[in-house]
């Protein structure tokens, strides 16, 4: 048996880190020791994808939303816990076992349902969707993608604030009735033509706009565009 | 069981204080207790519209200030059983009554009314928050026109987040000749950008231009297509099922009234 004195231990594996709780000491201590340690072992999260296991400890579900708080300030967005208490010299072989873990996704993305009327503002810090009308003088701000389920009449800017320009490229926005007053991707504002007829049939159908050498393309809305984007 | 009443619109001039005389009116000819809430301190308009202007000794704010009882502030309609109008100060401002202030006397108001009717002042300001205090619904008044609806949605928009959602859409000065050439937008074309329930179509009527100027509601008269419509509304209001006015027959109306009595209604 290994005597571990560290009460949260970080492992660097091929495809994800691990952390390994200790079960004996208070919750309180373990929230110190793990804030630390991510501070110590940032150079490990550098890759945006990270993929984070922990484990070693049973923890309830206020306890894991608060290691879950700590670790949404840092980005790390895929978190995993496995329940059942491991050994650590086991933990190895455990890790391929995803059967028994709950993975819970921390996700940014809001939601609204219903108009969403003149005046009123939608800020989000990951993706937005919309499962209404977006009326003029509405306004979406969205770091990632904006999805309208419905006619968007208003403004919409997504890939706000986005920190590497080449995840601009993966940003788009969608919606079923394009019509907008303004919208922009990252900075770039585009130059659509707002259009006031109502007996366009282009008007009506599902578009999505993307950036494509430096500006916003409409394209109307196919799957494997879709597919293309999101790989 | 009583009811309190906004009609507010957002942008100024689409007819929120005609329509509030008229309602208010029609609700008195239709046999219920009627009080009407003058929101524009400063700038009052209700008690002119309704001819009331040389009887007013007290007002809102005398009421709210303790100077007088509400009893003394009141004015009846002598013309209209049932029908009283509460005025405003045309010396303060609107920083005169704060909205607990405002739903207090509405409140009392309650009490023996059957329907209170407050005019909502133009803009999103202390004006529109004092008037919609104490609101139980709402009735929105829109002109078919881009500025008056985005207006009109802000204000929706904001009823809602203060927690009225029995809204009710009036679409006021509508011109028929105009939307069948495709110069104004259609009924169905605001409703569809409102997303509310229509209570009501008015269409634009000359006969508002001067009953308006003196004092004499369009529905107290038989001579208005508004006035007509804004009886139809007051109906509705109180649960009576009536079909919308059939606008393409303004015209023949028109000529008809002309032959009548000789002087023209639009």
């Amino acid at each position: 048996m290994v005597a571990i004195n560290d009460l949260v231990i970080f492992r660097r594996q091929p495809d994800n880190v691990s952390v390994i709780l200790d079960d004996t000491i208070d919750f309180e201590n373990i929230i110190v020791e793990f804030a630390q340690k991510l501070d110590d072992n940032i150079n490990i999260f550098e890759d945006i994808n990270i993929n984070m296991n922990i484990k070693g400890r049973k923890l309830e579900q206020a306890q894991k939303e608060i290691l879950l708080e700590i670790l949404s300030n840092k980005n790390i967005m895929q978190v995993s816990f496995q329940d059942t208490n491991y050994k650590a010299n086991t933990f190895f072989r455990q890790n391929k076992d995803k059967q028994n873990q709950q993975v819970m996704k921390y996700s940014k993305t809001c939601y609204w349902a219903g108009v969403l009327r003149s005046g009123q503002e939608i800020v989000s810090e990951g993706s937005a969707i919309i499962i209404g009308d977006v009326n003029p003088g509405a306004i979406i701000r969205a770091r990632e993608n904006i999805i309208v389920v419905g006619n968007l009449n208003g403004q919409a800017f997504a890939g706000n604030n986005a920190d590497k320009s080449d995840e601009l490229d993966k940003i788009y926005i969608i919606a079923y009735g394009m019509n907008p007053e303004q919208i922009a991707i990252g900075r770039i504002l585009s130059q659509s033509i707002r259009s006031n007829k109502k007996n366009s049939d282009e008007l009506y159908f599902p578009k999505m706009a993307y950036l494509n050498e430096g500006t916003i393309k409409f394209d109307k809305i196919d799957v494997k565009r879709m597919q293309f984007m999101l790989k | 069981m009583s009811q309190v009443i906004v009609v507010t619109s957002g942008k100024g001039g689409v007819g929120k204080t005609t329509s509030t005389a008229n309602i208010g009116t029609a609700l008195s000819m239709l046999g219920k207790k009627v009080v009407l809430v003058d929101g524009d301190t400063g700038l009052r308009n209700l008690d002119v519209v309704m001819g009331l202007e040389n009887r007013i000794v007290y007002n809102v704010v005398d009421v709210i200030e303790g100077k007088c009882r509400i009893r003394q502030a009141l004015i009846a309609d002598k013309r209209f059983k049932d029908l009283y109008l509460l005025p405003t100060a045309q010396t303060r401002e609107k920083d005169a009554v704060t909205p607990e202030q405002m739903k207090k006397l509405c409140e009392e108001l309650r009490e023996e009314f059957e329907i209170v009717i407050v005019d909502c002042p133009a803009g999103i300001e202390q004006g529109f928050k004092n008037a919609i205090a104490a609101a139980d619904k709402a009735i929105v008044i829109t002109t078919p026109e881009v500025s008056a609806i985005r207006d009109a949605d802000r204000i929706i928009g904001l009823l809602g987040a203060n927690g009225i959602k029995d809204i009710n859409l009036v679409i006021n000065r509508l011109r028929k000749k105009m939307v069948d050439k495709g110069e104004m937008m259609d009924v169905d074309a605001v409703t569809e950008i409102l997303a509310i329930d229509l209570i009501g179509v008015v269409p634009d009527d000359e006969a508002i231009v001067i009953t308006t100027n003196k004092g004499e509601p369009a529905v107290g008269k038989n001579n208005s297509i508004a006035g007509e419509a804004f009886m139809n509304i007051a109906n509705r209001l109180i649960g009576n099922d009536v079909p919308f006015l059939d606008l393409s027959k303004e015209i023949s109306l028109k000529s008809k009234i002309r032959k009548l009595f000789g002087f023209g209604v639009f």
